[in-house]
């Protein structure tokens, strides 16, 4: 008898005491423990500081030339050195970086928001809906992005909003198969059940209900949309139909190496950005490793 | 208890059907088949009355629970609720309507929004049907918190901090907070620990009592269905068998297999235990999409003869409020469990 109200009266006050710990904070909590991922947050903070806040950290024109410094080599006034026009590298990678970051980012927004769109039609009213919608993403599945992005943008010619825009449409496929699929499976869930016993709309049973609970597999596919995002700018411009000359991106200033003298001799002119690139879609990529892992939705269910 | 002497009729049922289509093909469907989950089943409800649901796992308890709420939406037959048909209802109309219409679930771990607050979960649709103004949903929470054996102070936590028990005390307060008149229970303490069930079934009892609720409560738990019931459904491969007052069905059960699921309830006595005779059935249940011809237990049952595996039988008053489906039974040839 004694023993049991002690238990009581102790799990009361360890009600009482301990912190409201929302779903939120214990995954911030999980991502904490990640080191991988918190290591590549700062990284990525530091490359986000340095290309958005180029002017703090260089003094040179990304864009004009001084042909009395051609094909300087790293060390002195160039840190990184020039490039055959007279133009710093550092300068230039910074300035590129925010290019390629945005572009990133825009495309993977337009993605991921036609992906959630179509794929929670797709998934909770079924039937006509998801018959459509799955087709389409079939087919468009079919098509080698590449060669695709390539046609396109021959047809609509280079630009910053054409490349972001072709980008963004034509990565939604994968994201609206997930979504889908998670929306198929958290409608037969007890608690989805209980929103339509509650006689709630279909407009708050899909944002209010099943939206936040797909947030775990999505988290991880929105970086890895930014990162591939970022490598599609970095192909197409590389290819020279992606954002235009003389605008840097790190894409465009990689196109230097298929030069092949400037390949084997003038290293400096394509690694930094190419550097740059690997390492924010390595960083990119470990933050939606432990996202995934932060997120897990299992925990939430026991 | 409350007992309103009117005798008013809250819910009924008619000839309710749920059929889940087998499809085949890929991109044109073509229906190949049906699993018959309700097949043709009738019951009456009256107010303040609770009506135990009974069968084995598959049977089609959940379904008819759902059905009768049109959570999936019938095959066939209809639902009065107060005297209106359910299928009359627009889809807006059928929405104000669910406040009164309300469900626990079996699953406490899945049937609460893991991402959502306590408060949030049992108040979104209170605020959203009007039921409770946006400035007193706190207080509303509260009071249901207390209600059902909760802490009201644990309206801003989440679902992941609590056990069992108490995520079940919150689906029922979200319920309550309809104010509802008629509770689906659908299996809601089978999957909670012996000794919580007790709990959350006098709290279900007592509910009843002081805001006058009617239930259906299904369960596989024939000692639990006994101790909540005023009168119980034994249900059969999407049929009713046997339904009769929770008193007459366990003192004089007619069905054979109303009469082998109560010779299966052990009795807490070890030397009576050891000593009484069961039923056992052999066999499984045959497949709601293919039941047999004649009556659906033909294949199970120990006293099965000639015309059970020719014509259906239907469901018949044998004694007063004592209805049974057996040709065995209605022919007044009363069947002996097998001896």
């Amino acid at each position: 008898m004694t023993m049991k109200t002690s238990t009581e009266t102790k799990q009361l006050t360890t009600y009482q005491d301990k912190k409201i710990e929302s779903p939120l904070k214990l995954a911030l909590r999980r991502f904490l423990q990640h080191r991988l991922a918190v290591v590549s947050a700062f990284v990525l903070v530091a490359i986000f500081v340095l290309c958005f806040g180029a002017p703090l950290f260089t003094s040179y024109d990304p864009i004009g030339m001084d042909l009395a410094v051609r094909n300087q080599a790293p060390g002195g006034a160039y840190i990184f050195g020039t490039d055959t026009l007279g133009r710093d590298i550092f300068t230039r990678t910074l300035y590129a970086g925010r290019i390629s970051l945005m572009v990133g980012m825009a495309a993977a927004a337009i993605s991921i928001g036609l992906g959630i769109i179509l794929g929670a039609i797709a998934g909770y009213f079924g039937k006509i809906p998801d018959m459509v919608v799955s087709r389409i993403t079939d087919v468009m599945m079919t098509f080698p992005p590449l060669i695709i992005m390539m046609t396109v943008a021959a047809f609509v010619g280079p630009g910053l909003m054409n490349v972001i825009l072709i980008i963004g449409g034509l990565r939604w496929p994968a994201t609206t198969r997930l979504v889908r699929g998670q929306f198929l499976s958290l409608k037969n869930y007890e608690f989805v059940h209980a929103t339509h016993a509650l006689g709630l709309p279909d407009r708050m049973i899909i944002t209010r209900h099943i939206l936040p609970n797909t947030l775990a597999p999505l988290m991880a596919n929105i970086t890895f949309a930014v990162s591939a995002a970022i490598l599609s700018e970095a192909g197409l411009s590389f290819l020279g139909i992606g954002v235009p000359l003389p605008t840097p991106t790190w894409g465009n200033m990689m196109e230097n190496a298929r030069n092949l003298i400037i390949l084997q001799n003038q290293p400096w002119i394509w690694m930094p950005s190419a550097a740059f690139t690997l390492t924010t879609i390595l960083c990119i990529n470990f933050i939606g490793d432990g996202l995934r892992d932060a997120f897990d939705p299992q925990q939430l269910f026991n | 208890m409350i007992r309103s002497d009117t005798n008013e009729l809250l819910i009924e049922v008619r000839n309710l059907r749920k059929y889940f289509p087998i499809t085949k093909g890929l991109i044109v469907q073509r229906r190949v088949g049906d699993v018959k989950a309700v097949d043709s089943v009738s019951f009456k409800i009256k107010r303040g009355e609770t009506l135990g649901l009974v069968g084995e796992s598959g049977c089609g308890k959940t379904t008819t629970g759902r059905t009768l709420l049109h959570l999936y939406q019938p095959t066939g037959g209809e639902v009065f609720y107060s005297g209106v048909n359910l299928e009359d209802l627009s889809p807006k109309e059928m929405r104000q309507m669910r406040t009164k219409l309300q469900i626990i679930f079996q699953d406490p771990y899945s049937s609460l929004n893991p991402r959502m607050t306590v408060e949030n979960i049992i108040s979104e649709a209170m605020v959203y049907h009007g039921i409770v103004p946006r400035n007193q949903r706190r207080a509303r929470v509260e009071e249901l918190l207390s209600m059902t054996g909760l802490n009201p102070g644990y309206a801003r936590r989440y679902p992941h901090e609590f056990s069992g028990g108490q995520r079940q005390r919150i689906g029922i307060a979200r319920a309550l907070a309809m104010e509802p008149e008629f509770i689906v229970c659908d299996e809601p303490i089978s999957a909670l620990d012996v000794s919580i069930q007790a709990q959350v079934v006098n709290l279900l009892k007592q509910l009843q009592n002081s805001l006058g609720l009617t239930y259906l409560f299904i369960a596989h738990d024939l000692s639990m269905v006994r101790h909540i019931s005023d009168r119980v459904a034994v249900m059969y491969l999407g049929k009713i068998v046997e339904i009769t007052s929770s008193r007459s069905l366990y003192r004089n059960p007619k069905h054979p297999y109303t009469q082998s699921l109560l010779s299966a309830v052990p009795i807490p006595d070890p030397s009576l235990e050891a000593r009484r005779d069961r039923t056992i059935l052999e066999g499984t249940v045959p497949s709601p999409s293919n039941p047999p011809k004649g009556c659906n237990f033909n294949t199970r049952c120990p006293v099965a003869v000639d015309v059970c595996f020719q014509e259906e039988p239907p469901l018949e008053l044998c004694e007063e409020d004592h209805e049974v489906a057996c040709h065995l039974v209605t022919t007044k040839n009363t069947p002996t469990s097998s001896e």
